[in-house]
């Protein structure tokens, strides 16, 4: 393998990383929400979309 | 090489949330859950670009006026979809919250283009750009498996 081909794999493993860092906490949702009723789903969308609006509002 | 990875890798993200989101029989629940998704979506989206102006990847002035406007679009919008979905849930599906529901999401699918546009035009680090990326492209995932979920029978 040559440097050039080894760093572009180097870069596709940092990349890989930083997308499972970035849907780690959608990955443990998903978990939560199968024990959940239709309505603590919908309540915690609400809460979501809250706190998200509140981020976005500070931008 | 780098960039067809790249498609492959968000191919399979696309097609990961959209199994997730559809795979409950239960189509309140189903739409419950990919709005669910949306809002953590925004949160994350949000989030990357507080950072990103903190650590100067992005400048102030292009989230405030650019990145700011759309999200905010996508909030208010995907608020609307969990009240169609709570009614939905309460008194039943008609074909009349079916049209509601798909008129929001497409407005959503709009912005979500917008904001994919956005991050092409104004986040030059190819890193962090693709990271952008990837979760503008789990959020069109989660939006394209509500119409499914509006559309389909039962």
């Amino acid at each position: 393998m040559t440097a050039d081909e080894l760093e572009k794999y180097l870069k596709l493993i940092a990349l890989v990383q930083q997308g499972f860092n970035a849907l780690l906490p959608f990955l443990a949702r998903l978990k939560s929400q199968g024990l959940e009723t239709t309505e603590q789903i919908l309540d915690h969308a609400e809460k979501a979309n809250n706190e998200a609006k509140a981020i976005i509002d500070s931008l | 090489m780098l960039k067809q990875n790249k498609k492959k890798i968000t191919a399979l993200l696309l097609v990961s949330v959209m199994f997730l989101a559809a795979c409950d029989p239960n189509k309140t629940r189903q739409l419950a859950k990919a709005e669910d998704n949306i809002a953590e979506a925004q949160k994350a989206l949000a989030t990357f670009l507080k950072d990103g102006v903190a650590s100067g990847i992005i400048s102030d002035a292009i989230v405030k006026n650019t990145f700011k406007p759309i999200l905010l679009v996508v909030n208010s919008t995907n608020a609307e979809a969990i009240t169609i979905t709570r009614d939905w849930l309460t008194t039943g599906e008609t074909p009349d919250k079916q049209s509601q529901l798909l008129l929001v999401i497409k407005k959503l699918g709009d912005e979500i283009v917008k904001l994919n546009n956005a991050g092409m035009l104004h986040i030059k680090d190819p890193a962090k750009r693709a990271l952008f990326t990837g979760l503008v492209v789990a959020l069109q995932g989660t939006i394209a498996s509500v119409i499914i979920i509006v559309v389909k029978k039962g």
